[in-house]
């Protein structure tokens, strides 16, 4: 009776492991340098790629994929940093014409894998990994790609939620992060942390890319035609919150699969309109809510403390 | 033929004419009113849908057949023969097609400009517009009531196609899309002379004014808000205006990207979803006049 529901809720926590290590990087872009990078999800495809093409070499080796599509995501990502977004915020250039910017890096991002793709006959290819079953739950089976990606975004959420806090690179690019001006005055050296920065941003897309490439297919619009659900899911955890982007993950995963799994289920509405969940979460959070939804659970949360703690803390009187 | 100048030059008149519209109608959104939008691909679908389903409908009608369903190849073999035939039928469905997309794309800005203008930062606003666009394209692929669903609506004839339909002769050929090209620029230079007029008008200085500083400009007693609306409104009538025009040229409004891209070639479930036409939205909205 209830498959669908376990199917689609493993799928979901699947799905919105990729999301969350998909997004990551964005928000760490939105958040130091204010950029809404539309180029972002083109780190996914070449992640994607560099997956593929490591697979080629050396089958089933899922660490050297990752650490490679790491690599080369992150480095293409400072690459363009220094060739396109440094050059024109050094020049002060609107938000606008930077987001503008950043769709023709994607178009050109894509048409050059495109290119070179058709060049290699690899327009759609498949990574050299098997998937093996290992488990499952209820009839639902669990992969090993399953249990590789979901304590891997975990962790990896948590790793650059350490660094940003215990580090010193971390706690200046929170710096930066939090006031720019301030920041430089300070001496924050910004061409060590901005490119660093790009690293992280390009690398944890690439890594999502890889995973992502395993469970579709690689092609040059793997990246792309996830950019409005990656977008979706920063602009939950209102742009710039790290644990909100975590939630805000799985809230996209749940939404494109255990909601429209319910939804086909009960009103028969047909699995093509998926995208149409994440685009209507944008919309409304964007109207109505622009600080996003998941900072205000946090402060949820802290107002739960604080009523908790009401007795300890002693409110002065006025005229005491 | 080894290599049809004439025809290539007549084909670039055309796509330039179409883009030309769809820049200013961008320019006039953005360069004088400034409103950031990434959508302006939305409008141009919502015509160049609206100008497809009307010329699908009306030319049958007019001609006293039954109009059934559109989508069927019966319905296409009838509406070429009709156009093909009838030139002041082909031409007068031609001219109320367009301007029932410029109206339908004109509400569905006024619609928009709601949500639109009633957030926070810049480029929300875009993104908004994006994710309609993107909205669209879903919702119209995915239902075949709205022009034909995956397939799209085919033998949108130009209204010019008349003059070769009895013969291979490659002059009259080159005469019938010669005479639609020709048509495009006069809309694209109408619209472009509009354009330039409107800007440099009272109304014109106060999009300007609008565009430089609102707050000053609600301090002196304009309706800003009402001037974002009527913009986006004016702005997505051209948008929608072109859309129209375009289909006329392709013979078929659906919800692909361009036949030029080359991402038909992989036929995996991600192809489809990539942006419904984004790269014209990205090639289109470069241009900034200043007024």
């Amino acid at each position: 009776m209830l498959e669908w529901l376990v199917d689609s809720i493993v799928l979901s926590i699947f799905i919105g492991s990729i999301y969350v290590l998909a997004s990551l990087g964005l928000t760490l872009t939105l958040a130091v340098v204010k950029l809404p990078n539309f180029a972002h999800a083109e780190f996914l495809t070449i992640g994607a790629y560099t997956g593929a093409l490591i697979s080629s070499s050396f089958p089933e080796n899922f660490l050297l994929m990752g650490v490679g599509a790491f690599v080369v995501s992150g480095l293409i990502a400072v690459v363009i940093h220094f060739l396109v977004y440094k050059p024109m915020m050094d020049r002060k250039i609107s938000i606008y014409t930077m987001v503008l910017a950043s769709f023709a890096v994607a178009t050109f991002v894509r048409y050059g894998v495109f290119s070179w793709a058709s060049i290699s006959n690899l327009l759609s290819t498949h990574p050299s990994v098997s998937i093996v079953v290992v488990g499952s739950i209820g009839t639902t089976p669990i992969t090993n790609i399953y249990e590789i990606v979901v304590p891997l975004a975990l962790v990896l959420s948590a790793v650059v939620g350490l660094f940003l806090t215990v580090t010193r690179l971390g706690k200046s690019m929170r710096a930066v992060a939090s006031n720019f001006e301030l920041a430089r005055v300070t001496g924050i050296r910004l061409s060590v942390v901005v490119p660093f920065m790009w690293v992280i941003a390009g690398g944890l897309a690439g890594l999502g890319g890889v995973f992502l490439g395993i469970y579709t297919a690689v092609t040059p619009v793997l990246g792309s035609s996830l950019l409005l659900q990656i977008f979706a899911v920063v602009i939950i955890a209102g742009l710039t919150s790290m644990s909100g982007t975590v939630i805000g993950g799985y809230i996209v995963g749940f939404a494109e699969n255990t909601v429209m799994a319910a939804l086909n289920n009960f009103f028969g509405v047909p699995f093509t309109f998926e995208p149409l969940l994440p685009f209507a979460m944008i919309l409304v959070v964007l109207m109505f809510r622009p600080t996003g939804l998941t900072p205000n659970m946090m402060s949820g949360i802290a107002y739960a403390r604080r009523w908790l703690n009401r007795s300890k803390t002693k409110v002065p009187k006025e005229g005491e | 033929m080894a290599f049809d100048v004439i025809g290539l030059l007549i084909s670039v008149a055309t796509v330039y004419g179409i883009f030309t519209l769809l820049s200013l109608s961008l320019n006039l959104e953005y360069g004088y009113g400034g409103q950031p939008n990434f959508g302006q691909v939305l409008f141009y679908g919502i015509g160049a849908f609206s100008a497809g389903l009307v010329s699908a409908t009306l030319l049958p009608l007019f001609a006293g057949r039954a109009v059934g369903d559109v989508c069927s190849i019966g319905a296409l073999v009838t509406r070429e023969a009709i156009s093909a035939s009838n030139p002041l039928l082909s031409v007068s469905t031609w001219l109320i097609a367009l301007v029932v997309a410029a109206l339908v794309a004109s509400i569905f800005g006024f619609l928009a400009s709601y949500p639109a203008l009633r957030v926070k930062e810049e480029w929300y606003l875009s993104m908004i517009l994006l994710v309609g666009a993107e909205m669209f394209r879903v919702i119209v692929r995915n239902t075949p009531q709205f022009g034909c669903g995956y397939n799209g609506l085919p033998g949108i004839s130009n209204p010019f196609g008349w003059i070769s339909s009895n013969s291979n002769s490659p002059l009259l050929i080159d005469l019938s899309t010669g005479l639609y090209a020709m048509a495009i620029l006069g809309f694209a230079t109408l619209s472009y002379i509009g354009a330039q007029r409107f800007a440099n008008s009272p109304y014109g200085r106060l999009l300007k004014s609008v565009r430089d500083d609102r707050i000053l400009s609600e301090a002196l007693g304009k309706d800003v808000k009402r001037v974002r609306e009527q913009i986006m409104v004016i702005g997505s009538a051209m948008a929608g205006l072109a859309g129209a025009l375009y289909v006329f040229y392709i013979g078929v409004s659906w919800n692909h990207r361009s036949d030029r891209s080359p991402e038909g070639n992989t036929d995996t479930r991600s192809a489809p979803t990539t942006g419904f036409d984004r790269g014209r939205l990205e090639s289109v909205s470069l241009p900034r006049l200043h007024g």
